[in-house]
């Protein structure tokens, strides 16, 4: 019996194989390698020092905290706009759609320009702000607001297309079953969805733990008190300190990491509970 | 409780899908909306269920309970994924204010007896995609019937299973009826289930309804040319008005029906085991020449065409019939309807699918 040809032949195969795996040798696997290598170059405890620095942990809760407020903001917005976008037909959806991809097409360092245009010193409301001892460009608020902003769309771009894949009979169903629009937001509609909400909160914080052009323009690098995780690596690194850059930097990575397995996971959770979307663009 | 519907019109955009309609339905009755895709059934028992609002006219549920509940079992199951069967069945119980609710304990037996009624009583723990078709669809209907509904409303309950699992769930919903006596209202486009399940047949097409009877009435006494066409098999031949009778070339037949007007053309039906076949002429009988037979079946489906324009025609001859008449394909023979229904000549419908 002939065996019907249903894949390339085996060289073609094999070149094709090879040549992913030596691109993702050397874009990722060895700068990634390099990165733990630098930083345990000097040893363990050069390493841990590294980020004991009362500096490096002031940068490390920045980031953190920074990291959650924006999750936080960014989850609220992202149901509300998901919610919008995947379950209604209203004029301005598309509009809707496309604002929140601006984040996507703007470079973060225009972002970080145009907050800094709104609340810098001699912004539009700079000088009100000032005048009431508020402070938003150089302060929390301010990085806090430029990592909301780059990492927006994550939670909205991956809940809508599962909303929207949902339909609307389940929550016909619930209404129909004497639910109230509350009960079947809650008990229906955001359960159906939580694995989509769950990725597009591990890629929302993977991007704000990440974030360096907005917050670099708002935060004004004030050691100890404004430089996030990312910031306080590149004023390390230009300082000659290596396995202190390293350091934080390997920490960094890890979190990249762990973001990495956790997105596995609850990808393989999420298949088959839910529809799934096309990825985020 | 009964149902009270009148002059309900509703549009979506320039499309008319329900245009002055009216109806009543009784307590208790089990009635379908049958009709083809686009004829309004679907919207009329959504607006029935609150789902869609009418342009124009009003629904009235009268003689329930002050809560008036309806059951709703969509034709896609629409069972929470994410729930197991038990927590679907739960749910209309569950959402209930705290001063109606059951306790944990009431909720529980309540969904267990409703699984049991469904034949489910075992599936409580699993999660719907571990179930089959036929058997979500069972979830869906003890789901609806929770909440102790004075109404039950389905939307092609059967529509998506297959012929067998569609065949017996058909016969349980009569059953449920029958055991229940809650006023159902259900939409099919399948003439079948229609005619097998329902009390009363509501047939739809364009957005009016056509005819409005029992299962009997409707098949045997089509109201219009679109009903006989849409329910069961039939046989269409065109002629004129002649002196009350139907002049299909050369041919004079005698008809039922409102007759139309002298000279007018007129179609005419008639099913195909009112159509006999035999091999010589009689009057008001069409030559016809056999174009195939197909044997397998109860009985002969013969294909014919007419002689005199190439009108198509079946004709359901028994196997007796067949053993003495010996016919064979492009043979030439006699067809005489026994009976014939005629209306004023309408376009065919352009749902083909439904014209046999």
């Amino acid at each position: 019996m002939s065996e019907l040809r249903r894949t390339e032949p085996r060289a073609v195969r094999l070149a094709a194989i090879l040549l992913s795996l030596a691109f993702l040798g050397c874009f990722l696997v060895v700068p990634l390698a390099a990165v733990f290598a630098e930083a345990l170059a000097q040893g363990w405890r050069v390493y841990l020092a590294a980020l004991r620095d009362p500096e490096a942990w002031s940068a490390i809760r920045l980031t953190l905290t920074a990291t959650l407020a924006a999750v936080l903001l960014n989850t609220g917005f992202g149901l509300a706009a998901a919610w919008l976008l995947g379950k209604f037909q209203f004029p301005g959806r598309r509009l809707l759609g496309a604002l929140i991809d601006i984040p996507f097409a703007v470079s973060p360092v225009v972002a970080g320009l145009m907050f800094m245009l709104v609340f810098g010193a001699q912004g539009w409301l700079g000088p009100w702000l000032i005048g009431r001892d508020l402070r938003v460009a150089f302060a929390l608020p301010g990085i806090v607001l430029a990592t909301t902003f780059v990492t927006f769309p994550f939670v909205a771009r991956e809940l809508a297309p599962v909303f929207q894949a949902q339909g609307g009979e389940q929550e016909e169903a619930a209404r129909m079953l004497g639910a109230t629009g509350w009960q079947t937001f809650w008990r229906v509609s955001l359960p159906g969805a939580k694995w989509g909400l769950a990725y597009g909160v591990i890629l929302c914080s993977a991007r704000a733990m990440g974030e360096f052009g907005a917050v670099s323009v708002v935060s004004g690098h004030i050691r100890g008190v404004t430089n996030t995780l990312p910031l306080h690596i590149e004023a390390l690194y230009n300082e000659y300190q290596f396995a202190a850059a390293f350091a934080c930097a390997s920490l960094l990575s890890l979190t990249a990491l762990a973001t990495i397995g956790l997105k596995a996971w609850v990808g393989r959770r999420r298949s088959g509970l839910e529809p799934t979307p096309r990825s985020a663009p | 409780m009964s149902i009270h519907i009148q002059d309900i019109t509703k549009r979506f955009g320039s499309f008319t899908a329900l245009d002055q309609v009216s109806l009543d339905i009784q307590d208790g009755q089990l009635v379908a909306l049958l009709g083809p895709s686009g004829s309004g059934k679907t919207t009329l028992l959504r607006i029935l269920a609150g789902l869609e609002s009418p342009d124009q006219g009003e629904t009235r549920f009268r003689g329930g309970g002050a809560q008036g509940r309806v059951g709703f079992v969509f034709q896609h199951y629409a069972l929470f994924k994410h729930m197991t069967v038990f927590e679907n069945v739960a749910f209309g119980l569950s959402v209930r204010p705290r001063r109606e609710r059951l306790s944990r304990a009431g909720i529980r037996d309540r969904v267990q007896e409703l699984l049991e009624t469904v034949q489910l009583g075992w599936a409580g723990p699993r999660m719907p995609d571990q179930l089959s078709g036929g058997q979500r669809q069972r979830v869906a209907l003890a789901r609806a019937l929770v909440i102790e509904p004075e109404v039950l409303l389905l939307d092609e309950p059967f529509g998506a299973l297959d012929t067998q699992v569609r065949k017996d769930l058909r016969r349980w919903l009569r059953h449920l009826h029958d055991q229940t006596g809650i006023t159902s209202v259900f939409v099919t486009h399948d003439q079948e289930e229609a005619l097998e399940v329902a009390d009363r047949i509501v047939v739809l097409n364009k957005g009016r309804i056509e005819q409005d009877g029992s299962p009997v009435e409707v098949y045997s006494r089509p109201a219009s040319a679109f009903v006989y066409q849409f329910l069961g098999q039939v046989n269409r031949v065109r002629g004129h008005m002649r002196d009350g009778n139907l002049e299909i070339g050369g041919a004079t037949l005698a008809v039922n029906g409102e007759a139309p007007q002298e000279g007018a053309r007129a179609a005419a039906f008639l099913r195909p085991h009112e159509l006999q076949v035999g091999l010589h002429s009689v009057p008001g009988a069409l030559p016809a020449l056999i174009r195939r037979i197909h044997l397998a079946g109860p009985y002969a489906r013969v294909h014919l065409e007419a002689l005199h324009d190439a009108t198509e025609l079946e004709a359901h001859v028994s196997q007796e019939e067949m053993g003495r008449l010996q016919l064979e394909a492009g043979q030439v023979i006699y067809a005489l309807p026994r009976r014939l229904d005629v209306f004023p000549d309408v376009p065919a419908p352009q749902d083909a699918d439904y014209v046999i």
